[in-house]
Parts: C-alpha cells; sequence; structure tokens
C-alpha cells in the first residue's frame, strides 16, 4: 500500500506544481495596472508598453466619432481633479452606452502609443456608480 | 409600515429569546425549554412573512413614503416588476434573504421536532438562530427596509431597465436560494462538531438541503449569464468580473462538497475534509455578499456602495473562526478511523482529484479576485488580474474535470485491475479517437479547443456506455425488455443516473462556453439604408430605421433582414431603448440556433439614416441553456423518491453485481 499512497501523493505534488506555472503564467499574461489618469502619467517612464487599464471621466465635449470609420476619440482625466492632466483616448468600434452621463467613470484597457502619444484602448469599460443604487445628486 | 417595522423588531427579540433558551435549554437538560425555543423559531417566520407580504405590499399599492420602494419603483412600472422589487435593491434582498433563512430554520425543525431521537436539533437551530440574528440586527438597526424618506415625492425613481428583464428577476432569488440553502447542512456540520457525533448522520439528513441549494445556486450564476447576455450588450455571457466570481466561489467548493460526501459515505473518508468544504462554501458566500456590497474591488456591477459589506466581513470573520476553532478542537476524533485510499487509480481517487482540482479552480479565482487588493496594500499600486489570468490557469484545470468525468464511471471503487480498466476504456477511446479528424476538418485545430472537444465526446461516450451496459445487465439477468430494463435501470438506482444525466449537463455547458469563448466572431459595421454585409455565412441587410414610442420608454430600432446561406431566415431589431427617468440602454436582437447565436448590436446612428452595427456570431452558445436545462432534470431525477424495489436486492448491492457481470472488473 504504501507505494500506491507514495504515487497519489506524487501526483497531487504534480498538479500542484503545474496548478503554480499556470498561475504564474496567467499573471503575466492577465495582470495589468488600474490607474487613475494623473497616476498613469505619473508612472509613464517606468512602464512598459504593455496594456494598462486607465480610470477617468470623459471631458465634455471631447468626444468625438465618425460613424462611418468607427473611430471613436475623446480625452480622459480624473474625475476628481479639476485641473488634472487629460488622455487621448482612440477606440474602433460603437461607443459603449451612457459614455457621457453625468458620474459615470470609465476604464479604458490597452496600450499607450508614446510616439502618437494617444492610448489606443482595445476595451472601454463603462462604470456607473449609480447603477444598482439611487439615481441623481445623491450619495 | 409601522407593522413591518415592529414585526423585524419583534423577530430580533424572539431570536435573542429563542438563543437564550437554547442555552439554557441544553446546559439543563430541559425539553421544555427546547420546546418553547422552536416555537419561537416557528413564530419568527411567521413574523418575517407578515414583514415581507407588507413591503410587497407597499410597492404594489406605489407607497413612495417608503424610501425603498420609492427607489426603485414607479407608477408606471408594471405589477411583475414591483413585486420583484423586493430584491431590486439591498435592503429587500437582504429582507428576502431573512425571510428564506426563517423558513428553511421553520422547516428544518418542522421534519424533526416530534422526532423523539433527536439530540441534534437543538444545536442545529443554535447555528442557525445565530446566521439569523445577524440578518435581523442588520434589517434592524443598518439596512432598514422601512425607513421612511426623507422628501415627498409623487412617483418614484423607476427601476433600472437592466434590471427590467426576466432574467434579472431570477437570478438574484436563486442566487439567494442556493446562499441561505448552504445555512442548513453548515448549521448540521457545526452541530455535529459540537456533539462531538461525527458520523455521516449530518450528510444523510442535509442531502436534499445540499443538491437543493447546490442547483439553485447553479441557476443563479446561469441566470446571470443569461441577463449579462441579453442585457449588457457586450456578447459574452461571463467576464470573470469581481462579481460573478463571488458567486462562482462558493459554486466550486459546494461542487467538490457534494463529490466528497459520496466518498464519506461509501467509505468513511474524508471527514475532516467535508467539514472544511462546507464551512469554506458557507465562508465564500458571505465573503461574495462582503464584496459585491462593499465594493470594495472595482467591478463593472458596481452596486452601490455601503458599510453593509463590512459588517458582512465582521460576520465571516467570526464565522471561520468559530469554524476553524471547533475543526480544531475535534481534530483527533476526527483523524481516527480513517481508511485510506488503496489504489492510484480507483473511484474515490478520482473523487480526491475532483476535490483538488475544484478548490485549486476556487483558489485561482480567489487569487484573481482579490489580486487587486493584495497589489494595493503591499505595492501601493492597483493590479487589475483580467480573463486572460483566470482562462490560463482554469481552462486546463477545467479539462482535468472533463478527463475525471469520463474516467471514474469506468473505476470500481477501491481497486480496478489494469486490465479491466483497459477493457472499459476500449470504446470510449477508440469514438474518441474517429472524433479527432472530424474536429480538424469542421476547423478546430488549436491545441486547447481540441482537447475540449475531443474529452467531451469521452466523456458523453463513457455515459452512455454506462446507461448501456446497465440496461444490457437487466435484459440478459432478469429477461426483461431493453425499454422496461431501462426504465429500471434508471428508476431504481437514481442517484447514480441522475448524476450522470447532471454530468451530461455540464458537458453541454463547458462545450457551450467554450465554443463561444475561443471561437466568437466579431465586427463592426457602419451601414447606410438599403446596404448589405456579408458575415461568414450570413448575409445581412439594412432594411429600416423605425421610432417606438411605448408606455414607459421611447425606442429607436434598426430592421436587419437576415439570410442565412442565401435562405431567408427572419428580420432582427437591435434598439436602443430611452427609458424615462432613466440613462439609455442597449437591446440586442439574438437569433439562437443549435449551432450558433447571431447576436446584433446597435451602436448608434446618424440624421441620415446610417447606422453602427456590431455583429457577434457565437458558436453553440445555446447549448448553455440547454446543458442547464439537462442539468435541472438529472438533480430532480437524483431526488426523487425511489419506488420499492421488487426482488428486495439493495441498490448498492444491485449495483455491484450489475457491474461485476457487465464488466467483469474487480
Amino acid at each position: 500500500m504504501r507505494g500506491r499512497q507514495a504515487t497519489i501523493v506524487f501526483s497531487v505534488i504534480l498538479i500542484l506544481f503545474a496548478f503554480i506555472y499556470l498561475g504564474f503564467l496567467g499573471m503575466k499574461e492577465g495582470s495589468m495596472y488600474y490607474l487613475e489618469v494623473s497616476e498613469f502619467f505619473a508612472r509613464l517612464d517606468d512602464m512598459g508598453d504593455g496594456k494598462v487599464r486607465v480610470n477617468g471621466r470623459i471631458i465634455p465635449g471631447s468626444l468625438n466619432y465618425n460613424t462611418d470609420t468607427l473611430n471613436l476619440s475623446f480625452d480622459l482625466k480624473d474625475k476628481d481633479l479639476e485641473d488634472a492632466p487629460k488622455l487621448n483616448v482612440v477606440y474602433r468600434g460603437s461607443p459603449p452606452d451612457m459614455l457621457e452621463q453625468e458620474g459615470v467613470t470609465l476604464v479604458a484597457e490597452g496600450p499607450y502609443n508614446r510616439e502618437k502619444g494617444v492610448f489606443e484602448a482595445k476595451k472601454l469599460l463603462v462604470k456607473c456608480p449609480s447603477k444598482y443604487e439611487k439615481k441623481g445628486g445623491e450619495v | 409600515m409601522d407593522f413591518g417595522r415592529y414585526s423585524l423588531l419583534f423577530s430580533l427579540v424572539l431570536a435573542i429569546f429563542v438563543a437564550i433558551g437554547l442555552t439554557v435549554g441544553i446546559r439543563k437538560k430541559d425539553g421544555r425549554f427546547i420546546d418553547l425555543s422552536y416555537r419561537g423559531a416557528k413564530t419568527i417566520f411567521a413574523f418575517l412573512t407578515f414583514a415581507t407580504f407588507i413591503l410587497i405590499y407597499a410597492f404594489i399599492t406605489d407607497d413612495f413614503r417608503i424610501e425603498y420602494v420609492a427607489s426603485y419603483s414607479e407608477r408606471s412600472l408594471p405589477i411583475f416588476y414591483k413585486i420583484t422589487g423586493l430584491w431590486a435593491g439591498q435592503k429587500g434582498s437582504l429582507l428576502f434573504w431573512g425571510w428564506l433563512l426563517s423558513l428553511f430554520t421553520f422547516i428544518t425543525v418542522k421534519r424533526d421536532e416530534k422526532n423523539l431521537n433527536t439530540l441534534f436539533l437543538p444545536y442545529v437551530l443554535v447555528f442557525l438562530n445565530l446566521t439569523l440574528i445577524f440578518f435581523l440586527v442588520l434589517l434592524n438597526f443598518v439596512t432598514p427596509p422601512f425607513e421612511l424618506a426623507t422628501i415627498f415625492r409623487s412617483d418614484g425613481n423607476g427601476l433600472n431597465p437592466m434590471l427590467q428583464n426576466p432574467g434579472m428577476v431570477f437570478h438574484p432569488p436563486t442566487l439567494y436560494l442556493g446562499y441561505v440553502g448552504f445555512t442548513v447542512p453548515f448549521a448540521f456540520a457545526m452541530a455535529a462538531l459540537v456533539m462531538g457525533d461525527l458520523g455521516d448522520w449530518w450528510i444523510k439528513k442535509t442531502r436534499a438541503w445540499i443538491l437543493f441549494s447546490w442547483v439553485f445556486l447553479t441557476l443563479g450564476i446561469i441566470f446571470g449569464g443569461w441577463w449579462a447576455y441579453k442585457e449588457l450588450g457586450w456578447g459574452g455571457v461571463w467576464a470573470w468580473d469581481p462579481v460573478e466570481n463571488s458567486s462562482f466561489m462558493p459554486w466550486l467548493t459546494a461542487t467538490a462538497f457534494l463529490h466528497s460526501v459520496i466518498i464519506q459515505e461509501k467509505r468513511g473518508m474524508l471527514k475532516i475534509w467535508n467539514l472544511v468544504l462546507i464551512l469554506l462554501t458557507f465562508s465564500l458566500c458571505i465573503f461574495g455578499t462582503f464584496i459585491t456590497r462593499s465594493g470594495i474591488i472595482s467591478s463593472v456591477h458596481a452596486f452601490g456602495q455601503s458599510p453593509v459589506g463590512f459588517v458582512f466581513l465582521g460576520f465571516l470573520f467570526v464565522t471561520l473562526a468559530a469554524g476553524i476553532y471547533l475543526i480544531w478542537t475535534r481534530y483527533d476524533q476526527l483523524k481516527e478511523k480513517n481508511p485510506r485510499i488503496e489504489a492510484f487509480l480507483s473511484r474515490e481517487s478520482t473523487f480526491l482529484y475532483n476535490n483538488i482540482i475544484f478548490v485549486g479552480i476556487c483558489f485561482a479565482t480567489f487569487w484573481g479576485t482579490i489580486f487587486p487588493l493584495i497589489s494595493e496594500a503591499v505595492k501601493g499600486v492597483k493590479i487589475s488580474v483580467g480573463p486572460p489570468f483566470f482562462n490560463t490557469i482554469n481552462s486546463p484545470l477545467f479539462l482535468l474535470l472533463l478527463l475525471l468525468m469520463g474516467v471514474s464511471p469506468l473505476l470500481g471503487w477501491r481497486k480496478t485491475s489494469s486490465k479491466g480498466i483497459l477493457k472499459n476504456l476500449v470504446v470510449p477511446l477508440s469514438l474518441t479517437t474517429v472524433s479527432l479528424p472530424i474536429l480538424y476538418i469542421s476547423g478546430i485545430r488549436e491545441f486547447m479547443p481540441i482537447f475540449f472537444y475531443s474529452l467531451s465526446v469521452f466523456v458523453i461516450v463513457t455515459l452512455m456506455r454506462e446507461f448501456y451496459l446497465g440496461t444490457k445487465a437487466g435484459v440478459k439477468n432478469h429477461g426483461r425488455g431493453w425499454l422496461a430494463s431501462f426504465r429500471r435501470l434508471v428508476s431504481i438506482n437514481r442517484r447514480r443516473y441522475g448524476g450522470f444525466i447532471v454530468h451530461i449537463g455540464m458537458v453541454f455547458i463547458v462545450l457551450g462556453l467554450a465554443s463561444y469563448g475561443y471561437y466568437q466572431y466579431k465586427e463592426d459595421f457602419g451601414l447606410v439604408k438599403g446596404q448589405e454585409v456579408t458575415v461568414k455565412n450570413y448575409r445581412l441587410k439594412y432594411v429600416d430605421l423605425t421610432n417606438l414610442d411605448r408606455w414607459n420608454y421611447e425606442s429607436v430600432g434598426s430592421l436587419i433582414e437576415v439570410y442565412k446561406s442565401g435562405e431567408f431566415k427572419g428580420t432582427l431589431k437591435p434598439e436602443k431603448r430611452f427609458y424615462k427617468k432613466q440613462e439609455p440602454t442597449t437591446e440586442v436582437a439574438i437569433m439562437s440556433s443549435i449551432s450558433e447565436d447571431l447576436y446584433l448590436i446597435l451602436g448608434g446612428w446618424n440624421g441620415d439614416g446610417s447606422i453602427t452595427l456590431t455583429v457577434v456570431i457565437n458558436p453553440l452558445l445555446s447549448w448553455i441553456w440547454t446543458g442547464t436545462g439537462v442539468v435541472l432534470f438529472g438533480i430532480v431525477w437524483a431526488v426523487l423518491p425511489t419506488r420499492r424495489r421488487e426482488d428486495g436486492i439493495d441498490v448498492i448491492e444491485k449495483e455491484v453485481i450489475m457491474r461485476l457481470k457487465a464488466t467483469g472488473v474487480e
């Protein structure tokens, strides 16, 4: 029986190692910085060219959507800061719902193109703080 | 209104009396106190039912003096959605939760109070009652559902249009039924620990509860995916979002538990493990509530943020500490007489691997979910963990689960000879091999998908083989007809064959998920009226843009004619809806078939009538819903009472005989 127990223990350890390896692989592929716009600029120099998530608010009036080329472009800034740096974001595809609603923040995911100084979003996630709760000015 | 508030307060007072009554009763071994506690627990159910009715009544009668009603309803809302307003927000959800818990407590007490041998019931009630006290404290002092509005309103804010969908109506209550349901087996497990009576009585007693809760948790998760698919308009059902994960984690440990209790029942093994699993499951239900309600981890499904989350966190710590302490103190007792697994390849070893993998998936999901918190605390920067992490680590684990699902029925309990295994493998393996070139020709050529599809074939074949061999054995040994033998087989051993049916449903769900995950097709188009586009084997013609004015919303819709392989299939109408008082929402149009879903999203439109259309094609996605139906059927089949056996042969014995004759194993 001892040998069989050992086989079971051994296979369990093997599974465990494979599991840890996959975990590392996944973390490398799946994890990315999640930053506010100002944090993004602060860390720009020591960041690689991989994908990042940037959270911010669309500056009213900066939204531009070309229905022929499906190119969407807008400026993003921190939601609370008034004179904050702005990040120009471009995206190809239909704009999500509620993009310009008051109080809505947006998470743009993608790489930053350093030459053009443009954030090339591959994914846009709209976050509505009031989605399942009260509407309007109340907190 | 006041009645509602008072019945909540009275329930709490009563629950405290029940707690005192139980303590005194158990200490002094006095049946009178225990009896009173039973009565108290049943009365709480009556009061909470009353309170719940009052809230529903307030919704139906548009009583906007109540803050909660004003926040989630409006006069023009259909009555169906008014009633479901009960669980549209946090306060109502918690009331609903408390009510369910009191109902389950009522049923638990009712089932065993007259049974004179029930030493365990007072202990079980202690834990159920403590959980109930927690909810009643919340309902009375933290999130009072009957709180009055501070300002006068002639009409309410209305229900978020995204929640006005059948998927969202069923998603919360099914999920809550699952969450609350696990409180009962948890209470039994803790009672077993306190009493020091660690046989499998608590597992036998709670088997129905476990299956009940598991099936509702499953349905809750699936309804959530269904709702996201129809309502969120991004073309998928699952995105590894923290809120989704938080319902998935207890499901994983619950599924592990579901399997490992079978080992304890049949072989008396894994006693500690089972206690740990039920403790984990219950804790993860609470943890999930903490994540979704505290808003601590950024999610696209942002619920209103409130301190309730942290109250749940406190409750979680208390639960875990108590559970771990109890297991710790009884550890020696549990360790004794634990038989060992005898063979590397046996049915119980596959159950063991199954458990390791389920817990592994749960751990990975947990890690990915809370990693942003860890990185922020340790490195001071938020790092978000996206779907690639979860997919990379969990996909191979799901493949292993598929493999186990296929291999397990081929192995016997205890030991199986290699010859027997090989003999059993011949048919499934050869059919799986045959499937490989077919998969290759049909365009499935990547590494992971090939595994998913071929292993699915393997599992289906082994399961079918089980049904076939069992039926054949009946025909041979009893001279019955094939149909009669099959019916007898599945109705006498409901648990076994119900389980197999559940596995078949699971394979369907996995196929649906894998297919859309690996082979989803998505493209955006800008179209003018009359323009046609070709997407894969579809031809889409944009005919017209229409405006609609409905009773509580206006909408802009585009009419799209769909042709598949040259044949007219129908007209789809993706819309944007503008609900009064609410943001615009996307209403997708779906044409569903067995092979694939055509999913259209109206992105936007211009004054000249041109539109942006997103076309998504999801292969086999409808299999997820079909599979869920099969799973549900399998569970119902498994729990239906077994008919009286005519020949007096015990079910397990019969299974053994059948296996011996059919496969020559052992």
